[in-house]
C-alpha cells in the first residue's frame, strides 16, 4: 500500500530488505522479526532493485531514505551496548542543540527583539499584512510538520 | 641516614639476612661490596652456591674478577649458578690472572672447529675418534661465538626482533650489531630442495664470510656468552637513550616547603620512561627514594610517548611519578616486556637470566615498538635502579629527571589535586622539576591528526612526501590503538576519545579508500587488500598475547570489550580471505558420512567434554582442513577416520594424557579388523597411518606450533609405515591436531573461546585463519543452543542441518557493518528523528486502515 505522503518509503523498504539480505547471519539476528516484518510488508514488490556491492558497499547506489534508515537499524539493533551508548549520548547532544536552534530561531520574542526602531514609510499597506500573515503561516506549518 | 647520622628509616628484614656467614668470609668481603653481598644473601640458593664456591680456595680470583664489575656482576654470577659443579670446579681452577688460561681454552676450541669444518671431520684426541664436521650453521655458531644452536636461538629470540629498526651509529654499535645481524643469518631456518643445496648455501655463506667470522671468533672474554648478551643489551639501552625526549614549555614556579620548584608542561612529541612511585604523600616522611632495596610494585619504568599514557597503579590518589629521558650512562638492568604472559620482567638477580613461566620470555624491543606492541599490558622496562658509586662503594638511586604530573582532563584543577600536592613534595625533597603531562590536550592532539592522516587517505588533503595508502593506514590503525590503550586507565577520557564508534567509522574510512581503487585501480587494490590485511592480522595477534586466566588480566583487560574491539577487523579478514567453504556435494557426503557412522557406536557414550558433538566437529573442520590444504582423497579419508576415532579410547578419562591416545589407537585397529567391510571405506593398508596420527594427535610437542619429526619419526617406524608415505603422515597429523584444537571452542562462552586457542600455534593456514576459527565458534554456539532447547544429544539430522546452515553461511558474500557505518556517517539525528516519527506514522495510518476495512 502505498501512503502519498511517504511515497517513496515503499522503494526504501524494497532496498533495506534486498541489504539486510547481505548482513552476516549474526548481525541479521539481531534485527527484530517485527520490524524485518513491517518492511517486508510494506516494500514496492515492482521495484526492482539489485545489491551489486557487497564487498564494496560503498559504492552501491542506494536511496537517502534508505541510508537513514540503515542508520537507525545499525544504531538500534546493530552496534554493540558500547558504541549504542554513544551514539545515543551524541545524537541526544545534537537534537538538543538542534531544538534550542529552532526555539531560538522562531522565538515571537527573538523576533522583534532586535528590529530596528526606525519605521520606514511603506507604500503599499496591503503588501505588509501579506509578510506578516506568511510569517505566521510558515510557523503555523512548521508546528504542523514537525508535531 | 641523614647527614647527623640520625637513622630514618632501617630495612628491618634485612637484619636477619645479615647472619649470613658470608659476610665473615675475607673472600667474599674482598670480592663483594656490601649492597652485593646483601643482594646475594636475599636469595636462598645464591647464597648457597656462593657458600659452595667460597669453599674452593682458588675461587679468590674469580670472584673478585665478578664483583668488580658493576653493571655485569649479576649475570657472570647467575652464569656460574646455572654451570654444573663440575663445569664451574673447572672454570674456578682454570680462571687465573684475568681469566688467560681460560681465553686461551676457548679459542684454541674455536680454532680446532674452523679447521674441521674445512676438513671435514673432528679429531677427538682425547678418546681417539673421528666425528664428522660439515661447515653448517650448528658449527659456524660454536666456531665463531662460542653458542650453541639453541643458545643462538634464545638470544634471536630475545633481542632479534627489531634488529632491523635498530639505529646504528658509532662503530661500537655496528660492532654489536654485525654479530647479531650474522647469529640471526645462521639461525633463520631456510627451506631447501635438498641436501646438497644445503650444503652449497653454508659452504658459501662459510667462505664469503670466513675472515669475518675468524675476527669474531677471537675477540673473546672469559665470560665471553655474558658479554656478548651485554653487547646487545647496551645496543638496546643506546636506542631508548636516542628515542627519548621532551619538549616543554615552562608554565610557572610553584612553592613548597618555602622552596620554589619549576613546572613545565609538555606540548607535541615526546617519548619518556616513566615510573610509578606508590608510597610517597605528603604526609609520608619516610625518604625512601634513596633507598635501593624497596619493595614497591611499580619500580619498573613505563615507556610513554604522546600516543600512549598509559601507566599502571594509577588509581590511587597518592601515586607520583618520575620520569626520565634517558636510561643514562650505561648503567643499565634492561627488560622489556609487550606481553602480559611475561610475568618475571623485573629481574631479581641477573639482568641477562630472565625465565618466564609462561614460556614467552623477555623481548627486547625498540621504545617505539614497545608502544606499538602493548596491547593489554603496561609495558614494562626495568632499567637500572641503581648507579653504583665507586667512590663510597654504594648503590644510590639514580635520580630522575623530572617529578611526573598526569592532569588526566583540561578542567582539572591542578592546585586541588592530591596528586600535584605529592609531585610538589618529592619535587621540594628531589630538586627536580615538575613535569605536566596534559592528557586530554595530547588526546586532542592525536584526534587532530588522526583527522588530517583520514583526510589524506581519502585525498581530502595533499599527501607529504612518502605517505602512501600503505603507510598511512598502518599509522592510523597502530595510533588508534596507541591512544586507545592509552587512555584506558584515565577516567575523564575513556569512552570520550578514541571510542569503538570512532573506531568502526575509521575501518570504515578504510574500507571507502578500497572502493575507490576497487574502480580505479584493481591491481592497486588488491596490493591494498593484502596490506591491510596484514596490518590487522597483527593488531590481532598483539592481543591474542594474553591469556583472561590470569586474576589481573581479568580485571585490568575487558575481554568482552576487547573481543568486540578486534571484530571490525576479524569481519575484514574474512571477507578477504579466500572461501574456504565451498564444499562439493561429494566432499560434503563424506563428512556426513562419517559423522553418521561414527554416531552408530557407543565409544563415546562415557564422555563428557570429548563426546560425540565434540566428535562430529573434529570431523567436520577436518573435512574442512582437508579440502582447503589439498590431501588427497586417500589422505582425507584417513583423517576423517582418525578424527572420528581420535578419543575413542578415552573411556570417561577426560585429562590430557598421552595414554588415551595410544588406546584410541588401538581401539581404531580393533574397530577395523572385526570390521572389514566397514562403512568408514578404511582398508587394512590404511589402519596403521590412522593408528599413527590418532597416536600423534596428544603428543605434547616440545616446541609450540612445531611438529615434531622425531616422534613421527618413532611413530613412523612402529607401525610400518612406509618412508614415502611419511609426508602424509605429517600433513594428517597436523591436521588432526590443528581441527582437534579448533573446537577448544566448546571451553567457554561465544566470543571468549578464541582466548583459550592460541591460533598462532596452529599449524596450517587454513586453520589458523580467521573464517575457520569463527566458523568452530559459530558451529559451537550452534550446538550449544540446540542441545539446551532439546536437553539431549543432537540427532544425526539436527547436526547435518547445523553444518549445512553454517556452510552455507560462510560461503555467501556479506556486507561488513563498518561499511554500514562509513555510508551511513553523515545522517543526522535529526534525519534519524525525522524517518523514525514518519515511520511510526505509516504503521498507525496502516493500523487504522485495516481496522476500518474490518469494520
Amino acid at each position: 500500500m502505498v501512503i502519498e505522503k511517504y511515497s517513496v518509503y515503499p522503494k526504501a523498504f524494497k532496498e533495506i530488505s534486498e541489504i539486510i539480505k547481505f548482513f552476516p547471519k549474526s548481525e541479521y539476528r539481531k534485527i527484530p522479526k517485527s520490524f524485518i516484518n513491517f518492511i517486508e510488508e510494506n516494500m514496492d514488490n515492482n521495484y526492482d532493485y539489485i545489491v551489486e556491492h557487497v564487498d564494496d558497499f560503498q559504492n552501491q547506489e542506494i536511496l537517502d531514505e534508505t541510508k537513514i534508515i540503515l542508520s537507525i537499524i545499525y544504531r538500534d539493533f546493530i552496534a554493540s551496548n558500547e558504541v549504542k551508548k554513544q551514539i545515543y549520548k551524541t545524537e541526544n547532544l545534537e537534537l538538543s542543540q538542534e531544538e534550542k536552534r529552532i526555539r531560538e530561531k522562531y522565538n515571537p520574542d527573538n523576533m522583534f527583539k532586535n528590529k530596528a526602531t526606525k519605521v520606514e514609510p511603506v507604500e503599499n499597506s496591503a503588501a505588509m499584512v501579506e509578510y506578516k500573515e506568511s510569517i505566521f503561516t510558515k510557523i503555523k506549518n512548521w508546528f504542523k510538520r514537525t508535531f | 641516614m641523614d647527614d647527623k647520622g640520625k637513622i630514618l628509616y632501617m630495612n628491618v628484614a634485612l637484619l636477619g639476612q645479615m647472619n649470613s656467614s658470608v659476610f665473615e668470609n675475607s673472600i667474599a668481603r674482598e670480592a663483594f661490596s656490601f649492597e652485593q653481598l646483601l643482594e646475594i644473601v636475599s636469595i636462598e640458593n645464591v647464597e648457597r652456591v656462593l657458600e659452595s664456591i667460597l669453599r674452593n680456595p682458588d675461587s679468590r680470583e674469580l670472584l673478585i674478577s665478578i664483583g668488580k664489575d658493576s653493571q655485569s656482576w649479576q649475570a657472570k654470577f647467575q652464569y656460574l649458578m646455572d654451570l654444573e659443579d663440575i663445569e664451574r670446579n673447572h672454570i674456578i681452577d682454570e680462571f687465573g690472572y684475568d681469566g688467560k688460561s681460560l681465553i686461551q681454552e676457548e679459542l684454541k676450541r674455536r680454532e680446532e672447529r674452523f679447521v674441521s669444518m674445512e676438513r671435514g671431520y673432528f679429531e677427538d684426541e682425547e678418546y681417539g675418534e673421528t666425528f664428522d664436521c660439515e661447515i653448517d650453521s650448528y658449527n659456524m655458531l660454536f666456531a665463531t661465538f662460542g653458542l650453541s644452536y639453541d643458545e643462538a636461538k634464545e638470544l634471536i629470540k630475545k633481542y632479534g626482533i627489531d634488529s632491523d629498526k635498530l639505529d646504528i651509529q658509532t662503530d661500537d654499535d655496528k660492532n654489536i650489531y654485525r654479530k647479531l645481524q650474522i647469529i640471526k643469518e645462521l639461525i633463520t631456518p631456510i627451506k631447501f630442495e635438498s641436501y646438497e643445496e644445503e650444503s652449497e648455501y653454508y659452504r658459501n655463506y662459510y667462505y664469503s664470510h670466513k675472515e669475518e667470522l675468524l675476527a669474531i671468533s677471537k675477540n673473546i672474554s672469559p665470560f665471553y656468552k655474558v658479554d656478548l648478551e651485554k653487547g646487545f643489551l647496551d645496543l638496546y639501552a643506546r636506542q631508548y637513550d636516542r628515542t627519548l625526549e621532551v619538549q616543554a614549555d615552562k608554565i610557572q614556579d610553584v612553592s613548597y616547603d618555602g622552596k620554589s620548584i619549576p613546572v613545565y608542561e609538555v606540548f607535541g612529541d615526546f617519548m619518556m620512561l616513566i615510573r610509578g612511585e606508590q608510597n610517597i604523600s605528603p604526609e609520608n616522611k619516610q625518604n625512601f627514594w634513596n633507598a635501593t632495596q624497596v619493595q614497591v610494585k611499580g619500580l619498573c619504568q613505563s615507556t610513554i610517548g604522546q600516543d600512549y599514557i598509559r601507566t599502571v597503579n594509577y588509581d590511587r590518589d597518592d601515586t607520583c611519578f618520575v620520569g626520565t629521558i634517558s636510561c643514562g650512562d650505561g648503567e643499565l638492568r634492561m627488560a622489556s616486556t609487550t606481553n602480559i604472559k611475561s610475568k618475571e620482567a623485573n629481574i631479581a638477580l641477573s639482568n641477562l637470566g630472565v625465565k618466564s613461566d609462561y614460556g614467552n620470555g623477555v623481548v627486547l624491543r625498540i621504545p617505539r615498538e614497545q608502544i606499538n606492541n602493548s596491547r593489554g599490558a603496561n609495558n614494562e622496562t626495568d632499567t637500572s635502579r641503581s648507579i653504583y658509586n665507586k667512590e663510597t662503594r654504594l648503590y644510590e638511586r639514580k635520580a630522575s629527571d623530572y617529578i611526573i604530573y598526569i592532569q588526566d582532563t583540561n578542567d582539572i584543577d591542578i592546585t586541588q589535586d592530591g596528586r600535584f600536592k605529592t609531585a610538589q613534595f618529592v619535587a621540594s625533597q628531589t630538586g627536580r622539576p615538575i613535569l605536566i603531562i596534559p592528557r586530554e590536550k595530547c588526546a586532542q592532539r592525536e584526534q587532530a591528526k588522526m583527522q588530517e592522516l583520514k583526510d589524506k587517505l581519502l585525498g581530502n588533503k595533499e599527501r607529504s612526501q612518502g605517505e602512501t595508502d600503505e603507510s598511512i593506514i598502518k599509522d592510523l590503525i597502530v595510533k588508534f590503538n596507541n591512544n586507545r590503550e592509552g587512555i584506558l586507565t584515565s577516567q575523564g577520557l575513556k569512552g570520550k576519545y578514541f571510542t569503538e564508534r570512532e573506531h568502526i567509522e575509521l575501518v570504515g574510512t578504510i574500507n571507502a579508500r578500497l572502493s575507490q581503487l576497487m574502480l580505479a585501480n584493481p591491481e592497486q587494490y588488491e596490493s591494498l587488500v593484502q596490506t591491510v590485511s596484514q596490518i590487522y592480522k597483527d593488531e590481532i595477534d598483539k592481543y591474542y598475547a594474553f591469556s583472561y586466566d590470569r586474576d589481573d588480566a581479568q580485571k585490568e583487560l575487558d575481554i568482552d570489550s576487547t573481543r568486540e574491539h578486534l571484530k571490525p577487523y576479524e569481519d575484514f579478514l574474512m571477507e578477504h580471505e579466500r572461501n574456504l567453504f565451498d564444499l562439493s556435494d561429494d566432499e560434503k557426503n563424506k563428512i556426513f558420512s562419517t559423522i553418521r557412522n561414527i554416531s552408530q557406536t557407543s565409544y563415546y557414550d562415557m564422555n563428557k567434554y570429548h563426546s560425540l558433538s565434540h566428535i562430529q566437529k573434529v570431523i567436520m573442520f577436518s573435512g574442512i582442513l582437508a579440502k582447503n590444504e589439498n590431501l588427497s582423497s586417500e589422505e582425507t579419508a584417513m583423517l576423517l577416520v582418525a578424527a572420528a576415532f581420535h578419543d575413542s579410547g578415552r573411556d570417561g578419562e577426560e585429562g590430557e594424557n598421552d595414554n588415551h591416545a595410544l588406546a584410541s589407537a588401538r581401539q581404531v585397529q580393533e574397530y577395523f579388523e572385526a570390521n572389514p567391510n566397514n562403512p568408514f571405506g578404511i582398508t587394512s593398508e590404511n589402519i596403521s597411518m590412522i593408528q599413527a596420527v590418532i597416536e600423534y594427535h596428544e603428543h605434547k610437542e616440545q616446541e609450540k606450533g612445531f611438529t615434531d619429526i622425531s616422534k613421527l619419526d618413532n611413530l613412523s617406524y612402529k607401525y610400518n609405515i612406509d618412508y614415502e608415505k611419511f609426508a602424509s603422515l605429517v600433513k594428517t597429523s597436523n591436521l588432526l591436531k590443528d581441527a582437534d584444537a579448533l573446537d577448544r571452542a566448546r571451553f567457554g562462552k561465544k566470543n571468549e573461546n578464541r582466548w583459550s586457542l592460541d591460533a598462532r600455534y596452529l599449524k596450517s593456514d587454513t586453520a589458523k585463519s580467521i573464517s575457520m576459527l569463527r566458523f568452530s565458534e559459530e558451529c559451537n554456539f550452534m550446538f550449544k543452543e540446540r542441545e539446551n532447547q532439546n536437553s539431549e544429544r543432537l540427532s544425526e539430522d539436527a547436526v547435518e542441518e547445523i553444518f549445512e546452515s553454517e556452510l552455507n553461511e560462510f560461503n555467501r558474500p556479506k556486507i561488513q557493518m563498518s561499511s554500514i557505518k562509513q555510508v551511513t556517517s553523515e545522517i543526522t539525528a535529526v534525519q534519524k528523528k525525522t524517518v523514525m516519527d514518519a515511520l511510526r506514522d505509516i504503521r498507525a495510518r496502516l493500523q487504522k486502515f485495516f481496522e476500518d476495512i474490518n469494520r
